[in-house]
């Protein structure tokens, strides 16, 4: 195996939405080095690989920072860094903006304004949203991009990150990236979970089924304190293809219907996302599904709108119509994900201060890898990442002359990379069952989608038993080929987030959400969890932390 | 729902390999482009948007808990069993045809230019 190594002042794990915003901005706004490392092809790489088709974080004529703020903190039961939402509300319109100028189209009204989408989204195409954000990094000299590298570990130096190890299978080499600030944008994890489908159809998941939480794993791996991984994202999506719904519910406003016929929603006064889903999971529960948007009947001109609209997005979806049904002829068919961990969407992630530093010095996270701050969505992540790297420019002119460490890196190469072995039988089959396995317990045992989200604590510790004996196994193991490796690390990386998704589940004693974190034990909400829960992996055992909600105006900042 | 390639309309010119977010598509000097990891694929598309010649297809599936691919062979029926999607991507526009079961070709444009009106 060849060994690269490479020196630069800042690095970005992950060239994702978060992570092409941020090398824009550190390569217009100063002369640092910057290395951008993706496991795959940033052109279209991360969640936006299809494209989107709203721009889901956006503040509505109608709408101020404060709405939006109460309207956060509603739809979380106030559990989110009401200063980590609030400095990304502040940046949102300015990334519209900046996604405008960069050539996104955006739909106007006839009087020049963005046309909505609901309170807070806007109609956009963005089937090309992730080369528009990508390209400019490419003609960039400033930036050195890495790609098909993935980021296995970070590098630690006298408790400071000094920058990761990545592996790159077609290029059989070890990159060694020591950085000067690290800039963790890697994305959240989907595949912890036994998935709505399986087989061929494995990675027909609505999150990007290539974010393995690696993001997360480093961080935890290195020590860094986490919150939120109890507050699980499940989504409502379409059945099958696990196709967003918000394309149709935002804009046709269709009535839920149950199998009989009945708008199961009716009776709520209030609807949040968590109580869509929570409806449409126990009409299921009790026989009454499956669960559909009504669509029969609407407009031809509408139907056809439709699938433009998810070939833009979700073409799977528009595919789908044509081999079964039209939407025209029969309701969407609806129904809850298996769990995914996403701080761009609920809250788990990296705990960090007020300017998105994490609790490891010189390490700095954004995007969905970040937590606390929950819907932010693509214009969200972005504002994040913006707020990172602005931080990073003022510690890194801070720090001017300072030299990296010379520092020896041999044990964790070992660690790893020396697990080739060509002479071992081909474990692909191995890996695959292993991973099945993790996901099985997680959905069994753990809240999964066949247990309608639900777990008690003596669930969790037997999933927790058997998620710590599969760590034991895969530390040992030893695999054919660099593709298996990659395997193997996506694999230790998702049941590094599980055995805290674990922890977290335990700790959290009521049920603060339903479906996101619902405890059987403790059935109900509980005042002493007014609080956010925290974690950090001291090498051996996971440490828990209880953390006093932060207001806003209050600017948080890491003491302990 | 994964994509197949169809390595007679292949001409090899190397378009669509960087460009998975999943990095499954391999290279083979004879073949051209080739992709066997079915069950991993997301179904982006993003392949297909880079393949002039329509090799690349995405086949739908009944999601069945471990539904094949269904392989072309010379039995039409087998063949056709799944709907089929390829796409002609320019500058300016998107071009989508689907394949439907019983052989009926749908063609859908997509600008780049024109906003989702959802
Ligand atoms: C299907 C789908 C539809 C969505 N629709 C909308 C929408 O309509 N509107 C909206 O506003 N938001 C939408 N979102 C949410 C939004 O896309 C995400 O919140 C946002 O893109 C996340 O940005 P990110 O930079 O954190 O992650 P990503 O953009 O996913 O970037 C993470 C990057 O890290 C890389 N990476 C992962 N692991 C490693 C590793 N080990 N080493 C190196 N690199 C690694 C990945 O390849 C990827 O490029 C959607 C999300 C999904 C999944
Ligand atoms: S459809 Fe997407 S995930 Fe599947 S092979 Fe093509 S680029 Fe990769
Ligand atoms: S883009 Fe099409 S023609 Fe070119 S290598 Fe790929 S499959 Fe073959």
């Amino acid at each position: 195996m060849k060994i690269k190594h490479l020196e630069t002042d800042i690095l970005i794990i992950g060239g994702g939405t978060s992570g092409c915003i941020a090398a824009k901005v550190a390569a217009e706004t100063s002369d640092y080095k910057i290395v951008v490392c993706d496991r795959s092809y940033i052109i279209r790489s991360g969640c936006l690989a299809a494209g989107v088709n709203a721009l889901n974080a956006y503040i509505g004529p109608d709408e101020t920072i404060e709405s939006c703020l109460d309207y956060i903190k509603e739809e979380f039961d106030g559990i989110i860094r009401e200063d980590l939402v609030v400095s990304i509300l502040e940046k949102l319109n300015d990334m519209v903006s900046i996604l405008e100028d960069m050539g996104l189209p955006i739909l106007k009204n006839t009087n020049g304004s963005y046309a909505m989408r609901g309170k807070h989204s806007i109609k956009i195409n963005g089937e090309n949203i992730k080369p528009i954000l990508a390209k400019p990094l490419i003609e960039e000299a400033k930036v050195t991009l890495l790609e098909e590298v993935y980021i296995l570990d970070l590098l630690t130096h006298s408790g400071s990150v000094v920058g990761g190890i990545g592996y790159s299978k077609r290029k059989k080499s070890l990159y060694i990236i020591k950085a000067k600030a690290t800039l963790c944008t890697a994305g959240g994890a989907a595949g912890i979970y036994l998935p709505n489908n399986q087989g061929q159809n494995a990675h027909k998941m609505w999150y990007s089924p290539f974010n393995c939480g690696s993001g997360y794993a480093i961080g935890i791996r290195a020590g860094a304190e986490m919150t939120g991984f109890e507050m699980r994202f499940i989504a409502l999506r379409i059945k099958n293809t696990i196709a967003p719904t918000g394309t149709i519910a935002q804009s046709l406003h269709p009535v839920h219907r149950n199998r009989l016929g009945e708008d199961y929603l009716k009776d709520y006064d209030r609807v949040t996302t968590e109580l869509r889903l929570h409806a449409t999971t126990q009409e299921e529960e009790e026989g009454r599904g499956p669960c559909y948007l009504d669509t029969v009947g609407i407009d031809m001109k509408v139907s056809n709108l439709l699938e433009k609209a998810y070939l833009n997005m979700a073409p799977s979806q528009t595919l789908d119509w044509y081999d079964k049904k039209m939407p025209t002829d029969l309701g969407v068919e609806i129904t809850g994900t298996e769990p995914y961990i996403v701080g761009g969407h609920s809250g788990s992630g990296y705990w960090v201060d007020y300017k998105r530093r994490t609790t490891l010095k010189r390490l700095y996270a954004a995007g969905d890898v970040c937590g606390g701050s929950p819907k932010k969505y693509v214009t969200g992540c972005m504002a994040e990442s913006v707020i990172a790297i602005e931080t990073i420019i003022e510690d890194l002119n801070g720090l001017k002359g300072i030299e990296l460490p010379e520092m020896s890196v041999v044990e964790k190469i070992t660690n790893f990379t020396n697990r080739i072995d060509e002479a071992s039988p081909n474990d692909t089959k191995k890996l695959e069952a292993l991973e099945l396995q993790m996901q099985k317990i997680m959905d069994t045992h753990a809240g999964g989608k066949s247990t309608n989200y639900r777990y008690n604590s003596e669930n969790l510790r037997m999933a927790q038993a058997e998620i710590i004996s599969l760590i034991e196994i895969t530390e040992y193991m030893v695999v054919k080929n660099g593709e298996a490796l990659i395997s193997l690390a996506e694999l230790r990386d998702r049941l590094m987030v599980a055995i805290v998704v674990i922890a977290h589940l335990l700790e959290r004693k009521e049920t603060r959400w339903q479906c996101y974190q619902s405890n059987t034990d403790y059935p109900q909400k509980s005042e002493v969890y007014q609080c956010y829960i925290n974690s950090r992996y001291d090498g051996n055992q996971m440490i828990m932390y209880h953390r006093p909600l932060v207001r806003k105006g209050l600017g948080y900042e890491h003491t302990n | 729902m994964s994509i197949r390639i169809d390595n007679t309309k292949c001409i090899k010119c190397r378009a669509c390999l960087a460009i998975c977010p999943g990095d499954l598509i391999e290279f083979d000097e004879i073949l051209g482009a080739t992709m066997d990891k079915q069950q991993r694929c997301w179904g982006c598309t993003a392949c297909m948007k880079m393949c002039t010649k329509g090799a690349i297809e995405l086949v739908a599936t009944d999601y069945k808990v471990s539904s094949p691919i269904i392989e072309p062979d010379d039995n039409q029926t087998c063949h056709h069993r799944m709907s089929t999607m390829t796409t002609q991507a320019s500058d300016d526009k998107v071009t989508w045809t689907i394949t439907k079961t019983d052989g009926e070709k749908i063609i859908i444009e997509t600008l780049k230019s024109e906003s989702n009106q959802y």
